[in-house]
């Protein structure tokens, strides 16, 4: 029994102190919160349980004179502690949501409290009767007081009567309603918890109502039944139920309304529970221990000394740190290594998004974190769109349409001059006619995150109010800072990464276009006494489409195509790989030349979407009688510069390839002579620009190739080329350029 | 480039400024017309007067405005056609598709 005592009572100490600590720092962290001077109270309450108890077995044994301290007055307050049953049921009406502003009867509420402060009041006045009876002695003196005092002296001594029998069964009475108190709070809990979707707050809850439920069902079974059945239990049975009703009740409670309440569990909180739980055991243990000792060292020595009373203060001087300390990490690993705690958010939060690029996962860890850790309900965002080059206030679960923000919305310009977090309604006063302020107040937005990148407004996050329904506190405020801060750390970090990436594969795309673009370049042009034919290639950066061909009809005829694909990269490559693969098998087919282009560009509208096309020159050169026919399909015109030094340009033919169905290509034939050239160019060489913007242009190519027509074909390209890039000294060039000049010779060597 | 449009007499107008290029410019464009489709606007002009640049893929963009709005039963009609434009508009042969107008009121009379 004296072991057992050794042990409880400390335990006893202990957690009474934690829950009347547990009391004080929640009503301290809040007061203005009702669910936080409610939960203050209940733990109040809970913990004089437990202190009374642990006095109780202290106090008792030196209480030798006089009256059994059972029956004192200073014992029967510990009758004090059952007011914990009427605030748990209070506290079950405001957690985890405040419910009791909506209920019907609240002012009423304080009701509850009767039956209990009843039952002290009763234990205190009347356990002994007989002192009460006494007050109402009156003796017999007659008279007019004697005659009204009599009978209510008599009145009297049958109440007090009354109030002795109800006391005799006092204990099952108020057992049964202190009962149905924990049963209606885990009633209300319940339902509590059937309100919030938050998954964090329901496992807390749950933690919350399993531990309560335990606790209680075990003090049921202990103390509760066998007092209602008038059962004797071994006082063993009920130490260590108590105890386990304590560990396990008080734990569940401090632990969810610290993750719950107190989401930083505070360097000085923790400080003071480490404090408070070593003083307890300290405390305890000299209470128990030393009092045995000395009596043993008495026993021992047959002396009375003090010197156990000295070494154990030496001891326990000694101890306190070491103890405190552990104390500290058991407390930290309890408590702190939470995914609630701020300090662990934050170094999660930095760690998990260090590695994340894609800024739809940035925003969804955001998000999780934010309702998990701050239990916001919901977090909407407001980002600004590189596409649209506008602020998008992006689709959400609850809103499935994302809607653009107008530029000059006066609520976005005030939260563009936002440094820190901002509470909505302070906000909302600078906001006049705000579609966006509209917008937010539909959600029940409340609190405005600005993500700042210096002084650019990268976007905000709204919030709405805590599942809770508390209000964001200063603590929160400052983490929702750093986390701001951390996610335009991590979305710039995306963004350049994001170029990074569009950048190789654009370079990889460009390398595979360049590739396919020379595998389609004839490798060689025909050649030939009676003709001079020189072809010129430069790609541009991007790759742009151009292309040419001369393809051999094998009687030694042959095809000139020169063509511009729209677009750039791959896909310009593809196309012209298609309108060349087409146009040899039409040319083995000799179909006739305007057959041939209504061919190719009917396959090309029906094989590519409307904005993908090719301008086209086709022409079909004879050497033998120096003909040559051909049909333009939107392209350049190509020159045709005469010995003589007069010029045309060969524009007859059609629309250009791919854009429509149903084009008709008309074709045209030219006799060339001796010295005769024709020029072929694509639009990369005549939109070359200079410093003044101004273009090169086909005036310029004209005059250019008339003034050069005498020199061989290699020749006017490399002057050309050499004066276009002094024109326009970009390189590489903005577009692709392509030449090909065809000159006539003699077939004597009497050309140039 | 920046689109603007509103709507006169019963007419779409898109009114493109700057260079009308590849990339966002396409669905920019597209998307308006598409809307335009749907909000029951047949008729659309694409006012060029403020356009200082076309590139193949611009071209390319016209090109697939009016196929879109042709296979939809509209019209595509082109306004202010500046002289580059212009140009690049009879080389190409395009000049046989789409009906160019020196004004925006002009090309509005011609539905």
């Amino acid at each position: 029994m004296e072991f057992l005592k050794a042990i409880t009572t400390p335990m006893y100490f202990v957690f009474g102190g934690i829950l009347l600590f547990l009391a004080y720092t929640i009503v301290r962290d809040n007061p203005s919160v009702r669910a936080n001077r409610i939960a203050g109270a209940m733990l109040f309450f809970a913990g004089l349980g437990p202190i009374f108890m642990a006095l109780g077995t202290i106090v008792k044994p030196n209480v030798a004179v006089g009256a059994p301290f059972e029956e004192s007055f200073v014992y029967n307050l510990l009758y004090i502690w059952e007011l914990f049953f009427p605030t748990l049921l209070l506290f079950s009406w405001v957690f985890p949501i405040d419910r009791l502003s909506y209920m019907k009867w609240r002012r009423l509420r304080y009701l509850i409290f009767f039956p209990q402060l009843f039952h002290l009041l009763l234990v205190l006045l009347f356990r002994n009767p007989e002192r009460v009876l006494h007050l109402f002695e009156v003796e017999s003196s007659g008279g007019f007081w004697g005659l009204i005092l009599e009978p209510l002296s008599y009145i009297m001594k049958w109440v007090v009567l009354g109030f002795s029998l109800l006391l005799s069964s006092e204990n099952a009475l108020f057992s049964f309603i202190n009962l149905v108190y924990v049963g209606l709070a885990v009633y209300y809990l319940i339902r509590g918890k059937a309100l919030i979707e938050n998954k964090q707050i329901r496992r807390q809850t749950n933690v919350f109502i399993w531990g309560l439920s335990i606790s209680v069902f075990i003090l049921t079974m202990t103390i509760l039944i066998p007092r209602l059945l008038s059962i004797e239990m071994s006082p063993t049975v009920v130490s260590l139920a108590v105890m386990a009703a304590l560990i396990i009740g008080g734990g569940a409670i401090a632990w969810s309304i610290i993750r719950h309440q107190f989401l930083d569990v505070s360097f000085i909180f923790r400080q003071s529970l480490a404090y408070t739980v070593t003083s307890g055991i300290l405390v305890g243990g000299y209470v128990l221990l030393v009092g045995q000792m000395d009596r043993f060292v008495t026993y021992l020595f047959g002396e009375e000394t003090k010197i156990v009373n000295v070494a154990f203060i030496v001891l326990a001087l000694i101890l306190y740190q070491p103890i405190m300390n552990r104390i500290d990490n058991l407390i930290k690993k309890l408590f702190m290594k939470t995914r609630a705690d701020y300090r662990t958010v934050l170094g999660q939060l930095s760690r998990s998004m260090i590695s994340v690029f894609d800024p739809a996962r940035v925003r969804a860890i955001i998000e999780k974190t934010l309702q998990t850790t701050i239990l916001i309900q919901r977090v909407y965002f407001v980002m600004y769109d590189d596409i649209l080059a506008e602020y998008v206030l992006l689709a959400s679960d609850d809103f499935p349409n994302r809607s653009i923000i107008s530029r000059d919305d006066s609520l976005l310009g005030a939260i563009g001059q936002l440094d820190a977090p901002e509470p909505l309604d302070r906000i909302s006063e600078y906001a006049r006619d705000s579609n966006l302020l509209l917008q937010l107040s539909k959600r029940r937005v409340q609190l405005i995150l600005p993500l700042k990148d210096s002084d650019h407004l990268l976007g905000f996050l709204a919030l709405t109010e805590k599942e809770s329904g508390y209000r964001y506190n200063a603590e929160d405020i400052t983490v929702l800072g750093v986390i701001s801060n951390q996610l335009v750390t991590s979305l710039t970090n995306a963004r350049l990464y994001a170029d990074s990436l569009e950048k190789q594969v654009l370079e990889e795309e460009i390398a595979m276009a360049r590739q396919i673009q020379i595998e389609l370049l004839p490798k060689k042009p025909p050649a030939s006494e009676t003709f001079d034919l020189k072809a010129f290639s430069k790609p541009s950066r991007t790759i742009g489409g151009d292309f040419y061909d001369f393809i051999n009809h094998g009687n030694g005829a042959f095809s000139i195509v020169i063509a511009d694909a729209s677009g750039k990269g791959v896909p310009a490559a593809l196309l012209v790989a298609q309108i060349q693969a087409m146009l040899h098998s039409e040319v083995q087919n000799k179909n006739e030349l305007s057959r041939m282009l209504q061919n190719v560009n009917e396959y090309v509208v029906a094989s590519t979407s409307a904005e993908k096309y090719a301008t086209m020159f086709y022409g079909e050169f004879m050497p033998q009688t120096r003909t040559f026919r051909y049909s333009n399909a939107g392209h350049n015109y190509p020159i045709l510069v005469r010995g003589d030094g007069s010029h045309e340009l060969l524009s007859r033919g059609g629309m250009l390839i791919g854009a429509f169905p149903g084009a008709a290509y008309e074709t045209a034939e030219i006799t060339l002579h001796v010295n005769d050239l024709l020029f072929f160019y694509t639009d990369g060489l005549s939109e070359a620009q200079n410093e003044a913007d101004e273009e090169y242009g086909e005036d310029r190519i004209i005059e250019f190739v008339i003034n050069h027509r005498h020199l061989p074909p290699q020749k006017i390209i490399d002057n050309l080329v050499k004066d276009v890039a002094q024109f326009d000294s970009s390189d590489p060039p903005r577009d692709d350029t392509t030449i090909i000049i065809l000159k006539v010779n003699d077939g004597v060597g009497n050309g140039t | 480039m920046n689109l603007t449009d509103f709507i006169k007499d019963g007419v779409a107008v898109l009114q493109p400024k700057g260079k009308i290029m590849g990339g966002p410019d396409a669905t920019i464009l597209h998307e308006k017309l598409h809307e335009c489709v749907e909000n029951g606007n047949k008729k659309v002009i694409i006012d060029l007067a403020k356009v200082e640049w076309m590139n193949s893929t611009g071209l390319g963009i016209l090109i697939s405005g009016l196929t879109t709005m042709r296979n939809n039963g509209g019209e595509l009609k082109l306004a202010n056609v500046t002289d580059k434009i212009q140009s690049l508009l009879t080389i190409t042969k395009l000049v046989t598709v789409f009906e160019a107008h020196d004004s925006v009121d002009e090309a509005i009379a011609s539905f």
